[in-house]
């Protein structure tokens, strides 16, 4: 009875790395090649295997252990020959036909004894020294043996220290590795269901409260209080008018006309409004600032003392002033910003005047004649 | 000071009032709301601001909001003067400035000589006056000045 029959196939090893480069090495290599196959191998399969050998053996191991044996002793690198060597070296031994058929089972432990070779072949690594040739093998003991020279063996010898060297390693427990199942996730056709979120009554009202008061993008300025336009330096402009000083970002004015004749009045306009003035084939509209912006002082600004138009932004819209004074480069920390929104963004520290809020003025200026 | 005056002490404190004059009445603040008396100077009109909001002055740097007193009080308008001075009070929230026609003196009142009179002054007033005092032949009107605006007032101030 084989000693790998089906009770005790589990006691196979199922793979066996290589010792040390050396003669032994390469019998042992074959061995565990030997018992490699033999999982895979019903012993039915393997009794029609003996019989097909010219070679009476007791059992197919002892089949294999032959055609293992018979091939030329030679280097591990030479060993681990492709599949077509190997089969060739069988096939010489056997008889077997070359057409492979799968449903042979030599054929099977063909392939077999092919596949390992070849992972054999990669794993094995090639030593830096020089091919050696392996002698008969030594016997699997060896290492307790004190002679250094290789003694001959025949064939027949070879086959029986093969036959006991795979006893002994049947009696290993076989450790086998779970090949990994990779399974493929099925793709989701289904659109996520959308999942609303209640929102508590009393969240949802201070959530709206707070984007009403402070917009959300103000709380990533460096400056909170201030218009992006002014997170950095900006330049201003310092005019007059009814001995109110005022002062408006260049960023956002265009022109700077200075008056040449008079405004031609438009009919029921606000009191604010001055009147339409024409300069370079440009027509715009020129605004009492002081009535504009600051309704409350009752300031008296008259046409004849509006010296300069200052175009906001790139409107029809102008404010009327006496006198342009200059430009001054400030920082956003020489401006004490306003909270809320009106015609004064901020108040200059320095120069104590207001700093015009210039879209805010053109919104309400559009508003207002709209 | 013996035991018994100094436990008089502790029952009927002195406070100190700085005194300033607005058209032909004399009101006091208490000294600890003071920060500093200017001479009147330059106010910049602030466009979009309160009524009662004179302006802005350039104090060491920082923007302070200047009140019309007169106008809070419910008083008529008046030039400035030689005497007009700008009295920096500190309230709980922020620094502003008080327009008043003349500062007078800092006076010691005892809490017993100050009587509560909720029928001095009229509707605006009422609300800010802490008491009365009649000290050298003069009534005194001493008023608390954080009454003086609500707390909208105060805040629309700070946003100037």
């Amino acid at each position: 009875m084989s000693q790998l029959s089906p009770q005790n196939k589990s006691n196979v090893v199922a793979f066996k790395e290589p010792a040390a480069k050396s003669d032994v090495v390469v019998q042992e290599y074959m061995d565990t090649l030997l018992v490699d196959l033999f999982p895979d191998i019903e012993d039915e399969t393997l009794q029609e295997l003996a019989t097909k050998q010219e070679v009476q053996t007791e059992s197919s191991l002892d089949t294999l252990a032959h055609i293992v044996a018979s091939i030329p002793e030679t280097s591990v690198e030479d060993m681990v020959e492709t599949a077509a060597e190997v089969k060739q070296a069988v096939e010489v031994e056997t008889d077997v036909p070359t057409k492979l058929d799968l449903a042979d089972p030599l054929t099977q432990v063909l392939f077999q004894v092919a596949k390992l070779i070849q992972q054999r072949k990669a794993g094995v690594q090639v030593a830096a020294e020089p091919e050696v040739e392996i002698d008969v093998a030594v016997e699997v003991k060896a290492e307790t043996e004190t002679e250094t020279q290789v003694e001959a063996k025949t064939v027949t010898e070879r086959q029986a220290d093969i036959k006991e060297a795979i006893e002994e390693v049947v009696t290993e427990p076989i450790i086998e590795t779970a090949e990994p199942v990779l399974e493929v996730a099925e793709p989701i056709t289904q659109p996520a269901e959308k999942i609303e979120i209640p929102i508590a009554p009393d969240i949802q009202d201070v959530t709206e409260t707070a984007v009403e008061a402070v917009p959300a993008t103000k709380t990533q300025l460096t400056y909170p209080m201030a218009p992006e336009w002014a997170q950095t330096g900006f330049d201003v402009l310092l005019f007059e008018l009814c001995g109110l000083k005022l002062a408006a970002p260049m960023e956002l004015l265009g022109r700077i006309i200075k008056v040449k004749h008079e405004t031609n009045q438009l009919i029921g306009r606000p009191d604010w409004f001055i009147g339409a003035y024409t300069d370079a084939d440009q027509h715009f509209y020129a605004i009492d600032t002081a009535q504009f912006i600051m309704p409350e002082q009752k300031l008296e600004f008259l046409e004849e003392n509006c010296k300069f138009l200052l175009q906001l932004q790139k409107s029809q819209w102008t404010l009327g002033c006496e006198i342009v004074h200059s430009t001054v480069r400030l920082e956003p920390d020489q401006v004490k910003w306003r909270r809320q929104e009106g015609s004064i963004v901020g108040t200059l520290i320095d120069e104590m005047c207001g700093l015009l809020h210039v879209d805010y003025l053109v919104s309400g200026l559009d508003k207002e004649m709209h | 000071m013996s035991t018994y005056e100094a436990k008089g002490a502790v029952e009927d404190p002195v406070l100190q009032w700085v005194t300033f004059r607005l058209d032909n009445e004399t009101y006091g603040i208490n000294v600890m709301q003071v920060q500093e008396v200017l001479r009147y100077t330059e106010i910049a009109p602030v466009p979009g601001a309160p009524p009662y909001v004179l302006g802005i002055i350039n104090l060491r740097g920082n923007v302070v909001t200047v009140i019309d007193t007169r106008l809070r009080f419910g008083l008529s308008q008046t030039e400035t003067n030689d005497q007009t001075r700008i009295v920096i009070i500190e309230t709980e929230n922020q620094v502003v400035g008080i327009l008043v026609d003349a500062v007078a003196e800092v006076v010691y009142l005892r809490q017993s000589e100050i009587e509560t009179t909720p029928n001095v002054g009229n509707e605006e007033t009422a609300k800010f006056i802490q008491g009365v005092c009649h000290k050298n032949e003069e009534l005194l009107i001493l008023v608390d000045l954080e009454k003086m605006m609500s707390d909208e007032e105060w805040s629309e101030l700070e946003g100037l």
